[in-house]
């Protein structure tokens, strides 16, 4: 993800997305770049109303229309631009085929009228063709795949008779039944129980390997993502502001917010919080993002959008000698403190 | 030790379910708190955890009388609020114990001013109106860290943790003893959420408040509380000091859910414990101890006789046939 020569798997470039609204265009993202290579993982940190479900959306041609509006920009899959393509072709060799989706809330994904037989026969029918005893056959197979208990009985329930848990796998039964190359799952584990979630993320990461597929993991627990995927990256108000290897961005964010971020996850109670004060500046319209929660912005801050910049950090270098110019990224005039 | 704030005496809520089989009509019982015992001491916080549906939310509407409990008793500063009249209730008890939601913005009024928003407890309990409930409100705005100038906007014109914070200030208008905390910070972002975590302290101490918490972020429940009650299926499995319960759990279950989050320290997915299986029904509750279903250390005894909460420490309470007082 570091070489700028190499050809990314996933790669979007100079995204602009934004919503119609009575006062005109509002720019919701904004992303000079991001990449994803085959197999890898990357975990999209941001707060709620970040952007992450939009960028989710956009990547799938599934913004919602007309008030969602692609500005500029390219999203190359496999060497082709995902923005380029019609509805028809994005419905027939890329949604739900070689790009696959789990979405944070299952019951909204799932049809609580039908059966779960009912649910998984159709796609299957759909995708493969199959039918009768084969379909059945092959349901289940699904259904082991994604580690689900008793089968030929669970197949005949309704959604509402399942755990949470349990209707999750059941997404992710679905979503992987068409052999996808590339995961996009938007929080899959945000309304369930701690219990529940490990559970589930394993069963991802199992069949990530299996299947070498590639994640767009979007979160909002910065632990979670660093446990989960490789690479990561945080989004503060549709800018990604720093980006690098999971491990390095958590030992050693270089951007004030990821800092901010990072400091505020309570780890015990005998650590306080670092702040309790907020600063509210006027935003600056034609600077940084995050200028108005800024602590260490200064004037320029404000008439100039700083862009990712590369740095070389020491976490960097020592943690990952294996890797060859390890390379974090922050959109910040300050970052690191020297440069 | 001090009479507690409240103490609760075999409390059982059971909520009727009809189960159709058919041609009868079944009548059956969601067993949602199934006989506990607990006390709060004035000025504690209390940390409520346990897995979606073990009747977390359900004890607390039964402490506030949202709810009426199916048996057992609630003294609350001497008084048993399971037995007293509504009126009682509402004009002795209510305004001592007050509740803050997850979501501010569906339990603040979204038409009214935040004026009104706060005030309306006091104008309907201390009867305060024109300048005198202005400066009372101001008050509580300057409390939780808010403008003056909010007075005169609506909730809408707030962020998230902004209106977190009106919530609070409007359920600390009354001075209540007990502040129910459902949920307090899940609907903010991460930063919102440490300055709301850092006013609920700040406030406590200030105040002498007694707070019941009620979270999915075990590490709010940690940053906040002084004790932690671990509920599994309606029963409470293990209760103790914060640090204690957090670094030393001794149930199968207290430990199961701890080493199931993530933390900033875990390199790989495999640091992260699962628990086999669904929570069973509460309508249907396995035998025994309720966790043997899915209990990675699960002995004989457990599915036929139910372990009794016994003291493994000062303070320090569990129920598990491997424990020895
Ligand atoms: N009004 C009701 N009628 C029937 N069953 C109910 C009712 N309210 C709660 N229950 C059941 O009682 C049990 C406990 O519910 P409760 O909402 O108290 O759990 P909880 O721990 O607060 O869950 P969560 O963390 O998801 O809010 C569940 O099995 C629930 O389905
Ligand atoms: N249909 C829509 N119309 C107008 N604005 C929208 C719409 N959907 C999302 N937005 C705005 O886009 C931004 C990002 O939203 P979203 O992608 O849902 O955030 P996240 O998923 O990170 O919580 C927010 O400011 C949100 O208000
Ligand atoms: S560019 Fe300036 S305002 Fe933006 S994060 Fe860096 S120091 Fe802060
Ligand atoms: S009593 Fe038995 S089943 Fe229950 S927690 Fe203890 S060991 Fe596990
Ligand atoms: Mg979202
Ligand atoms: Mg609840």
């Amino acid at each position: 993800m570091t070489d700028q020569k190499t050809q990314f798997y996933f790669e979007i470039k100079d995204l602009s997305v934004g919503f119609r609204t009575f006062e005109g265009i509002k720019p919701v993202l904004n992303i000079e770049g991001l990449g994803i290579n085959r197999g890898e993982t990357y975990g999209l940190v941001g707060e709620s109303g970040a952007g992450k479900t939009v960028l989710a959306l956009t990547i799938l041609g599934l913004l919602p229309k007309p008030a969602g509006m692609i500005l500029n920009g390219s999203i190359l899959f496999d060497g082709v631009d995902l923005l380029k393509q019609s509805e028809k072709q994005m419905a027939e060799i890329y949604r739900g085929k070689r790009l696959a989706m789990i979405f944070q809330d299952p019951m909204s994904t799932l049809n609580p009228v039908f059966t779960v037989w009912q649910q998984i026969e159709r796609v299957i029918t759909r995708q493969e063709g199959l039918k009768g005893k084969a379909c059945l056959k092959r349901s289940l197979e699904l259904l082991d795949m994604v580690k689900l208990p008793d089968t030929m009985n669970l197949i005949d329930k309704y959604p509402h008779e399942l755990s949470g848990g349990q209707r999750q796998r059941i997404i992710i039964a679905i979503a992987l039944s068409c052999g996808a190359e590339f995961l996009i799952a938007d929080e899959p584990t945000r309304n369930l129980d701690v219990t529940i979630q490990a559970g589930i993320l394993k069963l991802i990461d199992e069949l990530q390997r299996d299947f070498k597929m590639s994640v767009l993991f979007i979160g909002n627990n910065v632990s979670l993502v660093n446990i989960f995927c490789r690479n990561a990256g945080i989004l503060y108000r549709g800018k990604l502001v720093e980006e690098g290897l999971s491990n390095c961005v958590v030992q050693n964010p270089l951007h004030p917010y990821t800092q901010t971020l990072i400091s505020a996850i309570p780890r015990s109670k005998s650590e306080k919080l670092k702040f309790s004060k907020t600063i509210i500046k006027p935003e600056a319209e034609n600077g940084c993002p995050y200028f108005s929660r800024c602590t260490i912005g200064k004037e320029n801050c404000s008439t100039h959008v700083p862009m990712l910049r590369e740095f070389r950090t020491e976490s960097s270098a020592e943690s990952l000698n294996d890797i060859q110019n390890p390379v974090q990224k922050a959109a910040c005039f300050y970052a690191g403190g020297t440069i | 030790m001090n009479q507690p704030l409240i103490k609760v005496e075999a409390l059982k809520k059971y909520f009727p379910v009809r189960s159709n089989h058919l041609f009868k009509t079944q009548k059956q019982w969601v067993k949602a708190v199934d006989g506990i015992d607990l006390e709060i001491q004035s000025g504690e916080t209390i940390g409520l955890v346990g897995e979606s549906g073990c009747g977390k939310t359900t004890l607390v509407n039964v402490l506030l009388r949202l709810e009426d409990s199916t048996e057992g008793s609630i003294i609350f500063d001497g008084l048993d609020i399971t037995r007293v009249s509504q009126k009682m209730m509402r004009d002795k008890v209510r305004k001592n114990i007050q509740i803050v939601f997850q979501d501010p913005f569906w339990s603040l009024n979204p038409r009214m001013l935040v004026r009104n928003v706060i005030g309306e407890p006091l104008s309907v309990h201390q009867k305060l109106s024109g300048l005198a409930l202005s400066e009372k409100v101001e008050s509580l705005l300057d409390m939780v860290g808010l403008p003056k100038d909010s007075l005169y906007k609506y909730p809408h014109e707030f962020s998230g943790g902004q209106r977190q914070r009106i919530a609070i200030a409007r359920a600390l208008a009354l001075e209540p003893k007990l502040v129910v905390l459902d949920e307090p910070t899940s609907s903010i972002d991460i930063l919102s959420q440490a300055q709301i975590l850092d006013l609920l302290q700040q406030l406590k101490e200030k105040l002498g408040l007694t707070y019941i918490l009620i979270s999915h972020d075990l590490s709010v429940v940690h940053y906040l509380s002084d004790r932690i009650i671990v509920m599994y299926l309606g029963k409470i499995v293990e209760q103790g000091p914060s640090e204690v319960i957090f670094n030393q759990p001794v149930h199968p279950y207290t430990q199961a859910l701890f080493n199931a989050i993530p933390s900033l320290s875990m390199q790989n997915l495999s640091e992260l414990q699962t628990i086999e299986g669904n929570v069973p029904s509460a309508i249907n509750p396995p035998t025994g101890c309720r966790f043997h279903t899915r209990c990675p250390r699960v002995m004989p005894i457990c599915s036929e006789i139910e372990p009794k909460a016994i003291y493994v420490d000062k303070d320090h309470q569990a129920a598990c046939h491997l424990l020895k007082s």
